[in-house]
């Protein structure tokens, strides 16, 4: 089957060993840098410089996106482009705007954490404060930036998948998250074992994503509107019914691909221990977009399948244009286990109030429906409670939320007792949906339970608030709301050896 | 709730006889193994006791598996009518069923939690009749995802 978007490529290791680091932004170039250039603890007389001491926490934690051709609106590659920004440079480290990390360093370990230490804040703040100094002698080498794979091992993709599409990003105006969708070109299932995602314009593009799965309910692939009110592109979901108009801004057309019928059995016959999946394997984020799973553990593309490519631009100024690609490494070996999605939350609290199901409700086995978030209300709760009745083994925590989403913790409670909290959000921020990957695989027994405790803020105080006098009800578009604290999960006895196809479940 | 469970009893044993009419020989037993849980959620009817920091169910009513973790009207309403039993469960993951004060007191989420930001309902009370629903674990425990009270007296 020729399809000319698909590259398959010959395995090969590069002679030069290439790391995570690329994909995490030089993290572990920078990483070595900054142990030949640690951070001097300021010494009374003598104010920390750019040279000796700032230089090593920019080019280690600022660098990937701050440079020329990334996405972050200035380039901090020399003091020269540096020294103009200080004094804004310390606000937003001071306020932990930047770099963008949001978890509570007090909870979990994770993979692509990109938070700057208290100790490295303080130098930040005492630099700025003392006129920002370049000093004497000579600012450590900048990090050296892979573009191409960063498979760990060195080894090219199997196969390279581009967008269908290149996509012309407007020079002004807002882009919506939205959703491209291509034929699945691989006549069988495809078990992944690592995958990245790189854009063409990192200048332009915000995030990304790259799963599989059905079209929308009652639309097929043509061509419309990117998002309502955006470009008219192919490779989107259109309505069948020539009289409806299908709405493909990103979480409709994610949930509404649950919805449909092919949707729904592949939920039934993939996720028999998840209430909502979605299939997604890869996101990207300036200083990331590199996905592997530990061995045996990756994602599946099952026939009848879409690659879904989930996209948000960036106007810059100038007329631009994207096309993604997407490597694909298959596993070396049988899978083992096929990595779930689900949301935490089958009970539910609301405003200290469990909420329960009517007979409607109940009769059509869903569970309670969530009151409006009413007008104003700066700290509206929820809790969100799921039941793990087999042992799991935990990847990837991700709160979503929408324009009002102010907070959101997720808790693990044992069946010993014990009470873990695994991730801490205190202040989300809509415009960096982050993943937070675990360190470490996190193993949670049978008996346990998962608890996504989150506020909103509907009040007027809410800068990113839409419409603060308006009930909020529970949907897909950005103006109304979610609340989706999402897992990436195995379940340990679904060991694809012994029962063969998923579908078999 | 003694005919929605009747009513639940029905379809798992139809259930089962459907897939064991559809299986291969070969994979249906692995299959039908893999779909049943390790753990059960259960529901029971008893009084919230607290010795100590330690709350139990006592005089409960026998475990009875519900396939949901949430309650529904109908449950509710047949609680509040299911005598007693003298079965004495250990009840865990309380803290988003204690009053306010209490979770502030007892949890790592005191940590970054306020009282005005506390999200717990309050229902798990010393005393109080209670419908619960969780995760029913070795050594007669439940690990809670549904505390509603039914009445102020138990007994």
């Amino acid at each position: 089957m020729h399809v000319p978007s698909l590259t398959r490529l010959e395995s090969k290791a590069s002679p030069l060993l290439r790391t995570w680091s690329a994909a995490l932004g030089g993290v572990f170039l920078v990483g070595v840098v900054s142990l030949l250039h640690p951070i001097a603890a300021a010494e009374p007389s003598k104010a920390p410089t750019f040279n000796g001491n700032i230089a090593s926490i920019l080019y280690g934690n600022c660098v990937s996106c701050h440079r020329t051709g990334q996405m972050a609106p200035m380039s901090l590659a020399s003091y020269k482009e540096v020294r103009p920004w200080a004094r804004a440079i310390r606000g937003k480290v001071l306020a932990r705007e930047m770099p963008p990390w949001y978890a509570d360093q007090r909870y979990g370990k994770f993979l692509n954490e990109m938070a700057l230490t208290q100790e490295e804040i303080d130098v930040i703040v005492a630099w700025a404060d003392a006129g920002a100094p370049e000093g004497t002698g000579e600012a450590p080498a900048l990090p050296i930036f892979a573009g191409g794979w960063v498979h760990p091992s060195g080894a090219d993709p199997d196969f390279v998948i581009e967008m269908p599409i290149e996509y012309e990003i407007p020079a002004q105006g807002q882009s919506e998250n939205f959703s491209i969708y291509q034929e699945n070109p691989f006549d069988e299932v495809v078990d992944l074992q690592a995958v990245q995602l790189m854009p063409s314009n990192p200048r332009a593009t915000h995030h990304s994503s790259l799963g599989a799965r059905h079209l929308p309910a009652g639309t097929r692939l043509g061509r419309g509107p990117a998002f309502p009110g955006g470009p008219v592109i192919d490779n989107v979901p259109v309505a069948i019914d020539p009289g409806e108009i299908f709405d493909n801004s990103g979480d409709r057309s994610e949930a509404e691909a649950f919805e449909s019928e092919e949707g729904r059995r592949a939920l039934r016959e993939r996720e028999v221990f998840a209430v909502q999946g979605t299939e997604t394997f890869v996101f990207y984020v300036p200083a990331g977009g590199f996905k592997q799973w530990p061995a045996g553990i990756g994602k599946r593309i099952e026939r009848g399948e879409y690659l879904n490519w989930g996209i948000h631009y960036n106007s810059t100024g100038v007329p631009e244009t994207d096309r993604h690609r997407a490597g694909l490494w298959l596993q070396k070996q049988p899978m083992t286990h096929e990595v779930l999605s689900r949301r935490v939350g089958q009970t539910h609290i609301a405003e200290r109030r469990e909420l329960v199901a009517s007979k409607l409700e109940s009769e059509s086995n869903g569970s309670p429906r969530i009151p409006v978030i009413p007008p104003g209300d700066p700290d509206w709760a929820i809790t969100g409670i799921t039941a793990f009745q087999d042992d799991v083994t935990l990847y990837i925590l991700w709160p979503h939320m929408h324009l009002r989403g102010k907070d959101m913790t997720f808790v693990v409670t044992y069946p010993d007792g014990r009470e873990e909290v695994i991730l801490h959000v205190p202040d989300y921020d809509f415009n960096w949906q982050l993943p937070y990957e675990l360190d470490e695989p996190l193993k949670i027994p049978a008996g346990s339970t998962m608890k996504t405790v989150g506020h909103f803020d509907n009040s007027i105080r809410n800068r990113y608030n839409p419409a603060p006098q308006k009930e909020v009800y529970w949907d897909e578009q950005s103006w109304d709301e979610m609340f989706n604290g999402r897992i990436d999960y195995t379940v340990d006895k679904l060991d694809l050896r012994l029962s063969g196809s998923k579908t078999e479940h | 709730m003694a005919e929605y469970l009747h009513h639940v009893r029905r379809l798992f044993v139809v259930s089962i006889l459907v897939a064991v009419a559809v299986s291969p020989l070969t994979g249906g037993a692995q299959n039908r193994d893999l779909a049943k849980p390790a753990i059960d959620i259960v529901a029971s009817v008893g009084c919230a006791t607290k010795d100590g920091e330690t709350w139990t169910l006592t005089q409960a009513s026998e475990p009875i598996s519900t396939g949901v973790p949430f309650s529904n009207r109908d449950e509710i309403e047949e609680a509040s009518g299911t005598p007693l039993g003298s079965r004495t469960y250990v009840l865990i993951g309380v803290a988003d069923f204690l009053a306010p004060e209490e979770l502030l007191d007892e949890f790592q989420r005191a940590e970054f939690t306020t009282v005005d930001s506390v999200n717990s309902t309050g229902s798990l009370v010393d005393g109080h009749r209670i419908l619960v629903k969780g995760l029913f674990i070795e050594n007669e425990r439940i690990n809670l995802t549904s505390v509603i009270g039914l009445t102020e007296r138990c007994g």
